[in-house]
């Protein structure tokens, strides 16, 4: 495949600066990316835990304020009337707060109000055995996961409260509605910044959600990925690509919810904390589109330098090796003109130089084939005289017009007149190629049949042919030819110097055929002989002047080699193709063609 | 002749340039043709982005939550992004007077709209949500319906559970009759003394079942407390003539008969709550209402206390039922019904000062809403 300089330099351009570029790239852009990656997941899980420390920080807070209630000790407090009042303050100060109350430290309750119901003396409850004042004996922290009560989703925070001896004083316990854990998941962090967080139980329940209607409906989510793998293994966090339950994919990460008292207190409640995996990884991705951009800008450079350069380099190049094909062509007035300064303008003038040796060796070609042909024209011209009276005068003494003449001496005056006749034909021959070359072989076109001119030929050679014991056929076409334009003298010296040839050439006991046939609007005329054949070598020199294979040297001495390069041009005059096949030792066909369909634009042309 | 091609750089235009030429075409073709496809994908999906409004259907009842509960869903409607006439079309059928024929009014005028075509109901409490839930069941069209205002929605026959209504209906619900006693605690905390509290009665409130049952709950509550409630009846049935009605037996009634007024939800006459204040001043007592409630004229806050939800704040909570229903798609069934967001405990001084009463400052302390 051939390619061509332009192109080369673009791939060459692309290849090495696209191909380095990249492999140079690619490695630093994939450690890049894996590193922003693994920034985006560190990212993510600093947000859940900071997200579970900001959940952390809400809940110490309902805890420092249930634990207020301590105020309202029987030591502290006496008045019953106050301490009612003190309560109901209490339990208003905190929105979420629905019920607080104080219990003793046998696990009774003292105090107690509700948001929506009269507590009376009788609704004071023995909590001894309930997992709060069990948690406080043990100082602990209590934190129960969330129930519903009619629709209302509620959890209980308690913490006891100790003397300076650290002996259990009594207990804090207060029912949160729980829904105001929507407000705080809404309003951590990473919801201000696009991303979510809810809370789910060690079951994988949602306890507290952006949108309270999955609180609410207790909805499991376990079917998650991230809450599957939390629920099998809480204590390894571990950031996770995975799609929520909207079918958004999602990086998330899990933090478990530790509230930070006197001494931390685990909760079993973790805090999802997820973002948008594309926004998580748009650094990520942002680094690998830089690069491709980076990458295609350079090809683009790469291009374009390639495209400045064969401009600069290639487009004299491409222009020289225009204008030397024009030469090729015989144009030797071109000339080019370039200014590089650098090695192409060298060239350039180097090739104008070529150029110009070339245009003065043509001039000098054609001076001395001018002076050849003028030579050849004025030796005929002046050969011509003396053969023409030698004919005649050999002619009167053959018919007897000088006298009676003996046999040997009429055998030699015929070898004579012979020898005579075909220095009179190589002269004509000769008169003709300068008439040719000189352009001056005019043509008389009309109207005309060359079936007729060409039987004619057949029968003025036959006789020759007969006397060579060579077998000379014209096959008369099956149907009528259509008139051509013709001058009918050249196109008969064509037609007769082919069958010549053909005659000459072919040995005793051979066939010399003539044919003609009409198809494709020409007609095909084909002389076959069963002669000596031209040998390979000499094939594309056949239509040349004086030319002349060795072994038709060998069989025939005399003869010009101007016979078909006198047909050549005639059959080509007429607007017809020549050509031949031929196998050494075997025999030539030569075919040449007329047109039938230019006659008309030819004969009005000549006349 | 000779010729002379001549390459001069960079002034003359060379012939290979049609290269450069070509190349300079075809990007300017991708360029037009991204930019065009950029720009009709970016028309297609605002297209795609700009359905037919959503038609919503505000609710007509009138006693009194409708007009809060209204004003508080198109607020909070507006706020999530719904532009009225682009987003979303009301359908406003103006408020009815409540009485035992508006019901049926209300009902045809349901059946009117689903057979135009709505996509959401929104409704303010038990009669009206009533009327909506038999139009869809009889019309066979599932619309579905947000309720702003509806006290015991299972027991009443609106939702199967609270997690998972199971039906067309969800909302915000109320459970206003567990409240009773404890409103009436602190309404006798913030005006000690409370021994007889008036209301009006059969003949004044709705006959229907939230109503009944919230009195029902009062009447148990107030014996527990040791407090009497004053009925005020009346036989002349709803009507034209309603408002004089309750203007007369407001008027019959004389200082000392009652300590204390309190507001029965679910009335005939729709501004009756305003009657009531007015009463609350003539007789100088204090005057109780279990829900934040307005003079449907002026606009002015009624009572001296009030310990219960906001309407307002109940049409916003049901705005974003109505918003999950529209723009995510989400079943009404799926959607569990909710509690007001908070129960707030509001003080009148302007009416306190009105009746001569000193509000305690401990009651003071506990108010989340002070008018002043």
């Amino acid at each position: 495949m051939q390619l061509r300089l332009r192109t080369k330099l673009i791939l060459f351009g692309l290849t090495f600066a696209i191909l380095p570029l990249g492999a140079a790239m690619s490695s630093s852009i994939l450690r890049f990316y894996d590193t922003q990656r693994h920034a985006a997941v560190e990212r993510q899980a600093r947000i859940a835990k900071s997200t579970a420390q900001e959940i952390a920080n809400f809940l110490a807070i309902q805890f420092l304020r249930a634990q207020e209630v301590v105020l309202l000790q029987p030591e502290l407090m006496q008045d019953g009337v106050v301490r009612s009042i003190v309560m109901e303050q209490l339990l208003f100060k905190n929105d979420s707060f629905v019920d607080l109350s104080l219990i003793n430290a046998d696990g009774q309750e003292i105090a107690r109000k509700h948001r929506y119901r009269v507590i009376r003396e009788d609704d004071l409850r023995d909590l001894s055995a309930s997992e709060v004042f069990q948690a406080a004996r043990q100082r602990k922290a209590y934190l129960s996961d969330v129930y519903f009560d009619q629709g209302r989703p509620l959890f209980l925070i308690g913490d006891g409260i100790y003397n300076r001896r650290n002996e259990l004083q009594g207990v804090a316990l207060a029912e949160v509605d729980a829904r105001i854990m929507q407000q705080v998941v809404s309003e951590t962090t990473i919801a201000q910044e696009g991303g979510r967080a809810y809370i789910v139980n060690a079951d994988g329940i949602v306890v507290a959600h952006p949108d309270i209607s999955t609180v609410l409906a207790r909805r499991d989510l376990s079917f998650l990925p991230i809450v599957a793998a939390l629920k099998l293994a809480p204590a390894e966090t571990s950031a996770t690509v995975y799609q929520n339950e909207l079918g958004e994919d999602m990086l998330g990460f899990w933090a478990p919810i530790v509230v930070q008292l006197d001494d931390p207190t685990e909760t079993l409640w973790y805090v999802i904390a997820e973002e948008n995996a594309s926004l998580a990884f748009r650094r990520a991705r942002e680094v690998v589109w830089f690069s491709f951009v980076a990458l295609v800008l350079a090809g683009v450079l790469a291009v374009g330098g390639a495209l400045f350069i064969s401009r600069r380099i290639v487009m004299p190049i491409e222009v020289i090796q225009r204008l030397a094909m024009r030469i090729g062509k015989g144009d030797f007035g071109q000339r080019v003109t370039v200014h590089t300064h650098d090695e192409i303008e060298e060239l350039a003038r180097g090739f104008n130089q070529m150029a110009e040796r070339l245009l003065e060796g043509k001039e000098r070609n054609e001076q001395v084939s001018r002076m050849k042909s003028e030579f050849l024209a004025i030796t005929a011209h002046q050969l011509r005289t003396p053969l023409s009276a030698s004919k005649w005068v050999l002619r009167m003494i053959l018919d007897g017009d000088v006298g009676p003449l003996k046999k040997p001496q009429k055998e030699l005056l015929e070898k004579g007149y012979m020898v005579n006749e075909r220095m009179i034909t190589l002269v004509n021959d000769l008169l003709d190629v300068v008439r040719i070359e000189e352009g001056k072989f005019e043509y008389a076109f009309k109207k005309g049949a060359i079936s007729g001119i060409i039987e004619d030929v057949a029968k003025e050679t036959k006789a020759v042919a007969d006397k060579k014991g060579i077998r000379l056929s014209f096959h008369k076409p099956a149907q009528e030819l259509p008139q051509v334009a013709l001058d009918a003298q050249k196109f008969r010296l064509a037609v007769s110097n082919i069958v010549d040839n053909a005659v000459r050439y072919t040995k005793e006991g051979g066939r010399v055929d003539i044919e003609l046939t009409f198809h494709d609007d020409e007609i095909l005329v084909l002389v076959k002989d069963t002669g000596i054949g031209i040998p390979k070598k000499w094939l594309d020199r056949v239509f040349t002047k004086f030319f002349r294979a060795d072994n038709a040297v060998k069989m025939q001495t005399d003869g010009s080699g101007l016979g078909l390069f006198i047909a050549k041009n005639i059959i080509e005059k007429h607007g017809g193709r020549i050509w031949f096949e031929s196998e050494e030792g075997k025999g030539t066909t030569v075919y040449f063609t007329v047109p039938v369909r230019e006659k008309a634009s030819r004969t009005n042309r000549i006349s | 002749m000779e010729q002379t091609e001549q390459v001069m750089q960079p002034t003359q235009k060379p012939s290979s340039s049609k290269f450069v030429y070509i190349v300079s075409v075809v990007l300017a073709f991708l360029f037009i043709f991204f930019l065009g496809a950029w720009w009709f994908l970016g028309r297609t999906s605002q297209l795609q982005e700009q359905p037919q409004p959503f038609r919503v259907v505000l609710p007509m009842w009138d006693s009194p939550p409708g007009r809060p509960l209204t004003e508080g869903f198109v607020k909070k409607m507006e706020e999530l992004g719904y532009k009225e006439g682009i987003d979303i079309v009301y359908k406003r059928h103006g408020f009815l007077a409540p009485g035992p024929e508006t019901l049926g009014v209300v009902r045809s005028i349901y059946e009117s709209d689903l057979a135009e075509g709505i996509d959401l109901i929104f409704t303010a409490e038990w009669s009206d949500t009533k009327a909506a839930q038999e139009a869809t069941q009889a019309l066979g069209k599932p619309v579905p319906i947000v309720f702003g205002d509806v006290t015991n929605p299972i027991e009443f026959g609106f939702a199967e559970t609270w997690a998972s209504p199971g039906a067309n209906l969800t909302g915000v619900s109320e459970r206003r009759n567990d409240v009773v006693e404890r409103a009436l605690e602190l309404f006798t905390a913030t005006v000690p003394g409370i021994k007889k509290i008036g209301v009006g009665a059969q003949g004044f409130m709705l006959p229907d079942e939230p109503s009944v049952s919230y009195y029902k709950a009062l009447l148990e509550q107030a014996e527990k407390m040791g407090i009497e409630i004053v009925e005020y009846t009346t036989d002349v049935p709803p009507g034209p003539s309603h408002k004089e009605e309750v203007i007369r037996v407001f008027d019959s009634i004389e200082e000392g008969e009652v300590d204390a007024w309190l507001h029965i939800p679910g009335h005939f006459f729709t501004n009756q709550q305003a009657l009531e204040h007015q009463l609350a001043l003539r007789l100088k007592i204090p005057f109780m209402l279990p829900a934040v409630e307005h003079n449907d004229e002026t606009g002015e806050l009624v009572g001296l206390f009030v310990y219960g939800a906001d309407f307002v704040e109940k049409g916003e909570q049901a705005a974003v039922f109505a918003d999950k229903i529209l723009r995510e798609g989400a079943h009404p069934s799926d959607i569990p019904l909710e509690l007001p967001d908070r129960y707030i405990l509001v003080i009148n001084l302007k009416t306190a000062e009105a009746i001569g009463v000193t509000i305690p400052p401990e009651i003071l302390e506990l108010a989340d809403r002070i008018i002043e």
